[in-house]
Order: structure tokens, then sequence, then C-alpha cells
């Protein structure tokens, strides 16, 4: 598979201030160190709990937040050597679908202003933007007659078709989707999805899909990273990493997936606490506050990502 | 379009305000036209005359105009008392020979309808023209000090770091500078030999200087919380230059604040002025605004003997509420309420 994304050691730091008068100092460590390679065509999943740095990761990929550390590739080229000019280019090459359908279109423009501007600012179709402006909506499953209203006159699914034709404006080879379904509702979740892999059939799309419903995940990825407190801690082709998770955080996480089947009999694991504050994680494996199956190594030494079998990888010692 | 919704929804207060408002800016617009005399013209043989009693002519003297009044005369010259002569009748006509609003027919008696100051000059003449200045120091006040404010504060808001603390300190040094003082000191500096209109525009551009920081303060605030909407992130995941952002994203998300804002400042600006006029530091005579014809009413003995000379105060208080309701209306309109969209 060739390769299309290439994140080495990746890290964003917050600084937040502590102390109403000396300003002291701390870092929140959203994203810690995330290694991750992405293949052209793939949806690669993206799961773990909120306040697990996932969102950051996909904004940090795309440098709308700049990350403090590491090192990504895009095509073989290095995004963060890039000038602002240059990057503001390659944008044209990248998008994102964000979370919040309503927040994420300008409530003072109309659709045809904010699908254009993709167009505008890098001066694409032009002398016919019209034209494919209204082709952009059809592939999206809308018509014509949405050109002139404001966002607030449609329904979150339709503002996130929207959201996604202004996306595909710029034709990117790779989306970032932040949690692209978790602010609609249920019924309207499987259409968005649904159009979201036609489009990906029809454009050869790229996907890192972010998302916190584990059955939406398994259903559009080819494969699926589950992160833990800035961390990805387990990374594997959907079917298999669903079939036999390796680390104990991906174990809890799937076993609480409700079963619709009167008699099915699942072992819940239930995590006990909460997740660490990333202010300052834990030491060795950040995960051994919660793990119901730590030992005394995982206090001190900090497991690393290890291919578990075939291309599955998990950072736990005793995986 | 707010247009529509504005004209659509208008309430009484706000379509009064209105009325005014146009009234008065489109009389100071025509001044020469609308006012009887010249402003600066002199009868010396009327001073402090009383506004004139207008009477409506009966219906058979229609002909000759619709409203007369009976010439004066002064009667006592100490105590400035004027008698009317009840058995002649000075018609008025509509729309003069020499292409004024109104005038008398008979050129050598006097129409005084606001009464007339101490060297026998109409205050009505007066009050229109000083309308010119006192209406356009606000809306230029404003303008100067909205579009300062405005972008200095996105810039600073938008951006962060540095540049908004250097700002936001300038900011508040220019706050922390007592306006009225500076005015004073301004005054002085000021050569007298500068005309008014210079002198207008430098009271201007000086209370727009001072005036901007407040505002930017608040424009800054705003825009600290729009930036971090998903819409700029958007736009600037899709390569939009900061100026694309600022100006197409941003700033445009002010403008309701803005708006209702200017509005309600305006009169601040025509007060400074008036306050300035009154102290004798802005439009010197015999230029008029409304703020040096309340000047002579300093004196308690012309207050007392010659009360007609505080209608240009009439005139500021009626500019001053109607840009009043006008801005509430404009805050009722533009309430986050049913912003839901512009529309």
């Amino acid at each position: 598979m060739e390769e299309l994304l290439r994140i080495k050691n990746l890290k964003t730091y917050f600084p937040v201030k502590k102390g109403r008068l000396a300003k002291r100092f701390s870092v929140v460590r959203a994203v810690d160190g995330v290694d991750l390679t992405i293949y052209k065509g793939e949806t690669l999943g993206l799961v773990g709990e909120s306040g697990c740095g996932k969102s950051t990761l996909g904004k940090s990929i795309l440098r709308l937040i700049e990350p403090t550390e590491g090192e990504i590739y895009f095509k073989e080229k290095s995004l963060l050597s890039l000038s602002d000019y240059e990057l503001r280019a390659k944008r044209k090459e990248m998008q994102i679908v964000f979370q919040d359908p309503f927040s994420s279109l300008n409530p003072r423009m109309r659709v045809d202003s904010i699908i254009g501007e993709p167009l505008a600012i890098h001066s694409l179709a032009e002398g016919k933007v019209r034209e494919r402006i209204v082709e952009l909506l059809n592939s999206v499953g809308m018509g014509e007659d949405a050109l002139k209203r404001f966002p607030h006159e449609f329904s979150g699914g339709q503002r996130q078709r929207i959201g996604l034709a202004r996306a595909l404006a710029v034709e990117p080879e790779f989306i970032v989707a932040d949690e692209p379904i978790s602010a609609l509702d249920v019924s309207i979740q499987a259409q968005i999805i649904n159009l979201m892999k036609d489009l990906q059939d029809k454009f050869n799309l790229t996907y890192l899909f972010i998302a916190h419903d584990l059955r939406v995940v398994e259903y559009i990825s080819d494969r699926v990273a589950v992160m833990y407190l800035g961390k990805i801690v387990e990374i594997g082709e959907s079917k298999k990493l669903y079939d036999s998770p390796r680390h104990p955080y991906t174990q809890a996480l799937l076993s609480v997936i409700p079963v619709p089947e009167l008699e099915a009999k699942k072992e819940r694991i239930v995590l006990k606490g909460d997740i660490p504050s990333p202010i300052s994680p834990p030491g060795g494996c950040a995960f051994h506050t919660r793990c119901p199956v730590a030992i005394e190594r995982c206090l001190h030494e900090e497991p690393l990502l290890r291919e578990i079998e075939n291309g599955q990888k998990a950072s736990c010692h005793l995986a | 379009m707010l247009f529509k919704r504005f004209i659509r929804n208008i309430t009484w207060p706000a379509g009064i305000s209105l009325l005014i408002l146009l009234l008065l800016y489109l009389s100071a617009l025509f001044a020469p036209f609308v006012s009887p005399y010249d402003f600066k013209e002199q009868s010396r043989k009327y001073p402090n005359a009383p506004p004139a009693n207008i009477h409506i002519s009966p219906l058979s003297e229609w002909g000759k105009g619709f409203f007369y009044v009976h010439p004066v005369k002064m009667a006592d010259v100490y105590k400035r008392r004027y008698e009317e002569d009840k058995n002649r009748k000075v018609y008025i006509d509509i729309i003069t020979d020499e292409g004024r609003l109104f005038g008398l027919s008979e050129k050598e008696e006097r129409l005084f309808i606001f009464g007339s100051d101490t060297l026998g000059r109409d205050l009505f003449s007066r009050t229109i023209h000083g309308g010119r200045v006192s209406l356009t120091v606000g809306i230029l006040g404003v303008l100067i000090s909205y579009s300062l404010g405005l972008i200095i504060g996105s810039i600073s808001g938008y951006f962060g770091g540095l540049a908004d603390n250097i700002i936001m300190r300038l900011a508040e040094v220019f706050m922390s500078v007592p306006s009225f003082f500076l005015l004073l000191a301004l005054a002085v500096v000021i050569p007298s030999n500068v005309s008014s209109a210079m002198t207008f525009l430098l009271i201007v551009v000086i209370m727009s200087f001072i005036g901007w920081a407040g505002f930017a303060r608040v424009i800054r605030g705003m825009v600290i919380s729009e930036r971090e909407r998903d819409y700029v992130m958007a736009a600037k995941a899709l390569g939009a230059s900061h100026r694309r952002i600022l100006f197409k994203h941003v700033i445009p998300s002010t403008f309701n604040y803005t708006i209702i804002s200017a509005t309600l400042s305006i009169p601040g600006f025509i007060l400074g002025e008036s306050a300035l006029s009154l102290l004798g530091l802005g439009i010197q005579e015999p230029d008029a605004s409304w703020g040096n014809l309340l000047a002579s009413s300093q004196n308690v003995q012309n207050l007392i003997n010659y009360p007609w000379i505080l209608i240009p105060g009439i005139f500021i208080f009626l500019t001053i509420m109607s840009y009043n309701f006008l801005g509430d209306y404009m805050r009722d309109i533009m309430s986050p309420r049913d912003s839901g969209g512009v529309e």
C-alpha cells in the first residue's frame, strides 16, 4: 500500500498558567509522542475517551494547531518545515470536517459563499464557480435551492453535508473527519457515514476518522487506532482489532459495546477511576492506574508500541 | 437584509426618532435655504428680540399669505423691551424671491422665530447652521474612532501574544489620559487664527483618538471568543490568509455590536463638542454650533431676561434622544435572540 501520511513522534503541548500571582507554567500533554502511518485510500479510525487528544492529534496533523515537536510527512514532504505561505497552498490537499455543524459554518454567510470560499482562495473553477458549487452540492445529496440560504435554515445533517461539500471543493486527497457524526441524531448518522463512504470511493479519499462510537468506527474503518492519554496504545486492522484486542484498555472499551442479542453473554470490563490528568500523566505505563491486570513492571517501565501479530501493534507489557 | 428588517419592524419611538433626525440633517444640509437670514447678518435695530408671535391669517387674506406677524419695535432700549404694532400685518412668504424657504414680505421688517441674540442675529438661522457642525461631529467622530477601534481591536485579539500586549497597554494609556484636560491643553496650543472648519476637524480627530481605546478593548474580547470558533478554523484549514479570515469572518461577527454601540455613542461626541464650544474652545464666533450658541446662556442675567437663547439646547436634547431611541431599537432588532442569521 502506498503511504500518504507519516507521523513521527508528534507532540502537542499546551502551556497552562498556574498560580495567581507568580506565573508558573505547566503543560498539558495533549498529544504525547504519536507515531502513525496512513495509507492512501484507507480509512483510519481513531478512538478513545474524550480528552485523550484525538481531536488535537487530527488538528495537529493539519497544523491547525501547531505541534510542539515531531515530524509529519505528507506524500514524503515534511509539513512542519513549510512556511505559512507554502502551507496555505498545501491545504488544498488536506481538509477537515468538524464535529459541530452549527459552529463550523459561518452563520452570516450564504451557502454559495461558504462553499465558494475555498474556490476563491485557491482561484479554482474560475468563470464557472456557480456550476462547480452546484456540482459539489449535488455530490453531497443537496440541491441548487440551497445556494442562497443561510446555515441556520438547515438541519444538523444538512449542515454537515454543506461542511463536506466545502471540504471537497478543493479536491483534497486526505480528510480529517473530527467526530463528524457525534453531534447528529442517530437516524442521520447512518446517512452521513454512508455518504462519506460513497464520496471516498468516488473521489479516492483517505480518511482519518475520529470518533468515540466504536461501532461506527468498526463499520467505516479499514484500520483502527486507540488512543489513551495522548498516546496510541493499540493499532491494527479493524477486524482483527475488534476480534482480538490485545491492550487491556482496548479490551475494556470493546467490552462495553452493547450487543443486540438477547442471549449474548458478555463480560463487561468496567474501568475504575477517571482518565488521569494530562498535565502530570502517571509514570511507567500511563494506563496502570486503571488497568485491571497491571503488574509491578507497569509502574516503572513505559511499554513501547510493538507488533504483536500481522501488523497489529499494542503498547502493553502483557500483550 | 438588515435594512428590510429595520424598516419592517419599526416602532413608534424609533420611527419618530428617525423622522426627527432626518429633518435635522436635511435642514443642516440645506441650511442656507431653510434659514431666513444669513447666520452672520446683524440687525442692530433688534438686539435680544423675543421669538415672534406668528398668527394664522383669516381665510380671506390667504392670497397674501397663510401666516402674518405684527412688526415689532424697540420700546425700551435699556430693558430691551419690544412692542408689537397691532395695526400692521406683515405676511410671511413661503419660498421668497431670494430663494429662501420663508421670509417676510416687507424686507425692512425682521422675522425672528426663535428670537435674536445680543447682536440682533437670527437665532433660528444660527441654530440651523450650527446643526451642520453639531450633527456631523457625532457621525465623523464615531466613524474615525470606530474604524480605528475595530481594526486595532481585532488585530490585537486575533493575533494575541506580544502584539496584543503592546496594543492593550497603549489603549490603557489612552484611556487614562484625562480627555478634558487634554482638550483644554490642545485648545491653548491650537493657534487662534485657525479657521473654524479646521478647529472643528481637530476637535473630531482629538476626540476620536481618545475614544477608540475603550471600543477596541470590547472588540478585542469579541474577536478572541470568535477566533476559536470552528468556522474560523475551517477557513484556516481551507488556506485562507489572516487578512481574509479577519475581514471576512472575524470582523463581520462584531458588526451587530458595532452598529448598536456606534449609534449609542454618537451623542457623546455631540455633547463633547457642545461642552468644548460652550467653554469657548471649539467653534469660534461668528461661526455657529449648538454648543457655542449655548455659551451665551452662561450669563444668568441673559438667561433670565432672554430665555429663548436656550432653544439650541432643545435641539441637542432632541438629537441625543433620537439617537438613543434609535440605538435601543437597533439593539432590539439585532439581539442574539433572533440573530440565528441575518435575514
